[in-house]
């Protein structure tokens, strides 16, 4: 078999401020606030204050896990951070988090700067580092601190994104352990329905991008903010996702039978239980949902997801996990994973932060 | 028979939870302010299951009105 990477430790935080629906109805009206959670299942967020970025969750993050699982930095030789809201334009943020972790010099680091369908693209960069034979173990970062993009009167996506961070260690393998395929897409005709189109080089701030509107349907917004078309990128994530699930699956002849649990990305329980029953997947012991309590959180949502799967001992012993993640570009990621004695890989570390 | 305006009034009615509504073609979101991102969502899905039809993510994109969804399924 050829070589390829598992995941040998893992991860998260999240941080310790909370954004209720009872603190949303005082901003919003409260009957909007109990109908936007009704359909996405998100009743509570954790969100950072002004003064933690994403760099600050994936630096503590990882330091929790090296130092509870007794990791010696010295064997790492990548680091890979993964975000939409870096903490610089410039250093990467890995530069950082590489300091801060006393990482050594043969130890390289870049970042990824990718959304909410981050995880298989970060997952597959590091497989294929592993299996190029040019890393022996990756450190991967993930974390998103999207609320700081999103405008605080869009109740719109106010009600659905919260901040989190996860970490994972990723090692050789030559057995069936590990990551057995990983594909990605992107419906490129799309991208316009999820953007910020200000902050950048195209289009730097200015006294005009700052400026608030409101759209048709009521959302107030910058051109620093996250504009999304929340219909379009609903109706992309249920009619795309899954059949680009079910392609994958019979390409390779593997039945939706031979999976124990399926991740989605976190963004919407009415959407994921479209795609769940889409792809066949009705026994409830096949899902998992992580989302109630803290929102999507972004490219981080799919990590926090396997993290915790993996710490609750959702995941323990030999399983098939297929995980998805999709939004932003419009593109999208399916990976499957073999867990062997998963009990072993996840840190018990504080995940409050 | 039942028309296909009466039914998308129907739709609205159940998704807005508005049973004295009234809609006709040139009815948009900047008539409504509780037709947000989630209500479309919930009328697009229904209309789809209604009139057996699937509308294309730039189609979702481009509805801001009643007129837009008569479009689809004349």
């Amino acid at each position: 078999m050829s070589l390829h990477a598992k995941i040998t430790a893992s991860h998260y935080i999240l941080p310790s401020g909370r954004l209720t629906n009872e603190m949303l109805s005082e901003r919003f009206p409260p009957k909007k606030v109990a109908g936007i959670s009704k359909l996405s299942g998100i009743y509570e967020r954790r969100v950072t204050s002004p003064d933690v970025s994403a760099g600050d969750m994936g630096y503590e993050c990882a330091r929790r896990l090296i130092e509870s699982k007794d990791i010696d930095v010295s064997s790492f030789d990548l680091l890979i951070f993964v975000s939409s809201t870096r903490d610089y334009i410039l250093p990467p943020t890995a530069s950082i988090i590489h300091e801060k972790l006393n990482l050594p010099e043969t130890c390289g680091s870049f970042d990824m700067v990718l959304g909410c369908p981050a995880f298989p693209y970060a997952l597959s960069v590091a497989n294929g580092m592993i299996a190029s034979l040019q890393c022996k173990k990756i450190l991967l970062v993930i974390a998103d601190a999207v609320t700081k993009l999103v405008n605080p009167m869009d109740r719109g996506l106010v009600t659905l994104h919260g901040d989190g961070a996860a970490v994972f260690v990723l090692e050789p393998s030559d057995s069936s352990e590990g990551v057995d395929f990983i594909d990605l897409g992107t419906d490129s005709k799309d991208w316009r329905n999820l953007v910020v189109p200000a902050g950048g080089f195209k289009t730097p701030k200015s006294a005009i991008t700052c400026q608030p509107k409101t759209d048709d349907s009521g959302a107030t917004f910058t051109d620093e903010n996250i504009q999304m078309n929340g219909a379009a990128v609903f109706h992309f994530s249920m009619t795309k996702i899954p059949e680009q699930i079910s392609t994958s699956l019979k390409r390779r002849s593997i039945g939706i039978g031979d999976i124990d649990l399926v991740l989605l990305h976190q963004a919407n329980k009415m959407m994921l239980e479209g795609i769940y029953r889409q792809i066949g997947i009705v026994d409830d012991s096949k899902k998992f949902f992580f989302m109630e309590k803290i929102g999507n959180l972004g490219a981080a949502s799919t990590p926090v997801l396997l993290a915790e799967a993996l710490r609750c001992g959702k995941i323990s012993g030999s399983k098939n996990v297929l995980l998805s993640s999709f939004g932003v570009g419009l593109s999208w990621g399916t990976a499957l994973i073999h867990f062997k004695s998963a009990e072993t890989i996840a840190s018990h570390a504080e995940t409050e932060f | 028979m039942t028309s296909k305006l009466e039914k998308i009034q129907e739709i609205f009615r159940d998704v807005l939870d508005d049973e004295t509504l009234v809609v006709d073609e040139t009815f948009s979101q900047k008539d409504c302010e509780d037709w947000d991102s989630v209500a479309m969502v919930q009328i697009v899905l229904a209309v789809e299951s209604e009139f057996g039809v699937k509308f294309t993510t730039p189609e979702v994109a481009g509805i801001h009105s009643v007129a837009d969804i008569l479009k689809k399924i004349s």
